[in-house]
C-alpha cells in the first residue's frame, strides 16, 4: 500500500487552516494542522512529514523563527545521514505580501518557496506536482518529456465548460445561502471593531486593522439591497484581487463547495434588476438554495467602482 | 480661551497632529495647518467662513446634546476659515510608519476630497483632513 505524503499546515486562522485543509486533502495527501510556531517546531520533531505548509505572522514565534529553529533542529549531529548530510523538510511560506524584502525575509529564513495568498486548489495543485509527482531522476525521458508537453499550461482552461468545478465559499445572508469563488477568498476575520468612515456611502461599513493592514468593509446585504431584521454578522471574508483587498460583512459563514457548472441555473428574478448582474446563478444543493455572487461584477459595479474593466 | 497647537519639527520621520472628535469619528488635522483653537468667536466679525464638521459627515442618529463646540482656525485660508469640531483632543505626534493611504475602496468612494488618510493609534483609527481642501458644504452619494 502506497502511504499517502505528509503535510503539516501551518496556520492560526481556523478557517484558513480548514480551507487549505481541503484543497490538500483533495489532491491526496494527509494533512496535519498546527495554529501556531511552537506547535509546528514541535510536531516536525516529532513526525516525519515531506512538506510543512508555514504561515509567516503567528501568534507566539512567528513563521520566519519558527522555520529558522527547525533548520537549525535539522543540523543537529543526531538527524545526519550517513554520508553527514542534514535532511532536509521542505518548507513553504503562505503569505499574502508580495513586497520583495518580505519574500527574501522567508528565503533568508529558511523557506524554500513562497506561496501567495489567497491559496487556491490551482496553486496547491502546482505545488504538490513538482514535489511529489516530478522524478527524482533528471525526468528528461522523451516520454516523460511528452507527457509534460500534454500538460495543459495555467492558462487554457481545463477542458469542456460543462465538466468545470467551482470551488466556492458558502456564507448567510439574513436566512438565505450565498457564495462566491474561492479564488478571491484571502482570509476570514471575526467581525469586531469596525471603524466608520466619516464620508463615505452607507454601504461601506468602516476599516478594520488586520495586522497594521487597513481593510475596507463592506456591508454586503446593503449592496445587494438585502433587508433583513438586525441578525447577526458574524464574520468578514477578506477577499483580495490584483492587490485590492476588500471585506464584506456577512452573517454567518457555512462552507466550501465544490460545484460542477453545469449544476449552475440562471438567476431567478427574485433580485431587483439592478442587482441582477451581480448574481452568477443559483444551484439547488441537498438543503438550500445556493445564491451564486459574481464577485468581478460586484467589485465593478457602479457602487464599488474597482476592478472596472 | 485661545490655544497655539505646538509643532515640533525636530524629526522628518515624525509629523505634528491636532485631533478632534466629530460624532463618532477621531480626526486629525497637521498641526502646521491650525493656527488657533478656540471655543467661541468674534460675533462682531463676518469676514469668515465656518465648517461644521457634522455638516460635512453626517452620521445616522446624530443627536447634538448641547456640546460647545471648538474652533480651529485655518492657517493659510484668507478670509478666515474656522472647522468647528465637537472636542479637541489634543496634539500628537505620530511617526510615519503609523500614517497610513486610505484603502483603495475608500479613496475612490470618498465623499470630501480633504480626507486624506489615516493614522494608527493604538486601538484606535484616526482620519486625516486637509483642513484647506475640504469642501464646505456635503455632496451626497453622487460624487
Amino acid at each position: 500500500m502506497t502511504q499517502l505524503p505528509r503535510v503539516l499546515l501551518v496556520d492560526d486562522n481556523p478557517v484558513n487552516l480548514k480551507v487549505t485543509e481541503r484543497l490538500l486533502q483533495k489532491e491526496n495527501v494527509s494533512v496535519d494542522r498546527a495554529g501556531d510556531g511552537e506547535t509546528a517546531v514541535a510536531s516536525v520533531r516529532k513526525a516525519p512529514y515531506e512538506l510543512v505548509l508555514m504561515d509567516v505572522q503567528l501568534p507566539g514565534i512567528d513563521g520566519l523563527e519558527a522555520t529558522r529553529q527547525i533548520r537549525n533542529w535539522e543540523k543537529t549531529a543526531e538527524l545526519r545521514t550517513e554520508s553527514n548530510e542534514a535532511p532536509h523538510l521542505f518548507i513553504v511560506a503562505l503569505t499574502a505580501e508580495d513586497r520583495p524584502e518580505h519574500l527574501q525575509a522567508c528565503l533568508n529564513a529558511g523557506m524554500d518557496q513562497v506561496l501567495q495568498k489567497p491559496v487556491n486548489a490551482k496553486k496547491i495543485q502546482a505545488l504538490l506536482h513538482t514535489l511529489f509527482e516530478q522524478p527524482k531522476s533528471n525526468g528528461k525521458t522523451s516520454s516523460q518529456i511528452l507527457k509534460t508537453l500534454e500538460q495543459p499550461s495555467e492558462n487554457t482552461p481545463t477542458g469542456p465548460t460543462e465538466m468545470s468545478l467551482l470551488h466556492l465559499m458558502a456564507f448567510k445572508l439574513g436566512n438565505e445561502f450565498y457564495a462566491f469563488d474561492l479564488t478571491y477568498l484571502k482570509k476570514i476575520v471575526r467581525a469586531k471593531q469596525i471603524t466608520p468612515v466619516p464620508g463615505v456611502p452607507g454601504h461601506i461599513l468602516g476599516v478594520i486593522n488586520v495586522r497594521g493592514e487597513i481593510i475596507s468593509v463592506v456591508d454586503l446585504r446593503a449592496l445587494l439591497g438585502i433587508s433583513t431584521e438586525s441578525p447577526p454578522q458574524s464574520a468578514i471574508l477578506i477577499t483580495s484581487m490584483q492587490g485590492i483587498d476588500v471585506g464584506f460583512l456577512v452573517d454567518s459563514v457555512e462552507d466550501i463547495i465544490e460545484l460542477p457548472l453545469k449544476s449552475i441555473d440562471p438567476p431567478m428574478i427574485t433580485f431587483e434588476k439592478k442587482y441582477v448582474d451581480l448574481i452568477e446563478g443559483e444551484a439547488q444543493l441537498d438543503n438550500m438554495l445556493l445564491v451564486i455572487l459574481n464577485y468581478q461584477r460586484i467589485m465593478g459595479s457602479e457602487t464599488m467602482k474597482i476592478h472596472k474593466n | 480661551m485661545c490655544r497655539e497647537p505646538k509643532n515640533r519639527h525636530t524629526n522628518p520621520e515624525t509629523f505634528d497632529f491636532v485631533l478632534f472628535r466629530s460624532g463618532p469619528f477621531l480626526m486629525g488635522a497637521l498641526a502646521e495647518q491650525v493656527s488657533a483653537i478656540s471655543h467661541h468667536l468674534s460675533q462682531s466679525r463676518k469676514d469668515f467662513e465656518i465648517i461644521k464638521l457634522r455638516d460635512i459627515f453626517p452620521f445616522p442618529d446624530d443627536i447634538e446634546k448641547g456640546l460647545q463646540p471648538v474652533f480651529m482656525r485655518v492657517s493659510a485660508k484668507s478670509p478666515p476659515r474656522y472647522v468647528s469640531a465637537d472636542t479637541a483632543v489634543g496634539v500628537i505626534t505620530l511617526h510615519k510608519k503609523n500614517i497610513k493611504k486610505l484603502p483603495p475602496l475608500i479613496e475612490l468612494l470618498k465623499l470630501q476630497t480633504g480626507l486624506w488618510g489615516l493614522a494608527l493609534m493604538g486601538e484606535e483609527i484616526a482620519f486625516l483632513l486637509d483642513l484647506d481642501r475640504i469642501e464646505p458644504k456635503y455632496n451626497g452619494h453622487d460624487k
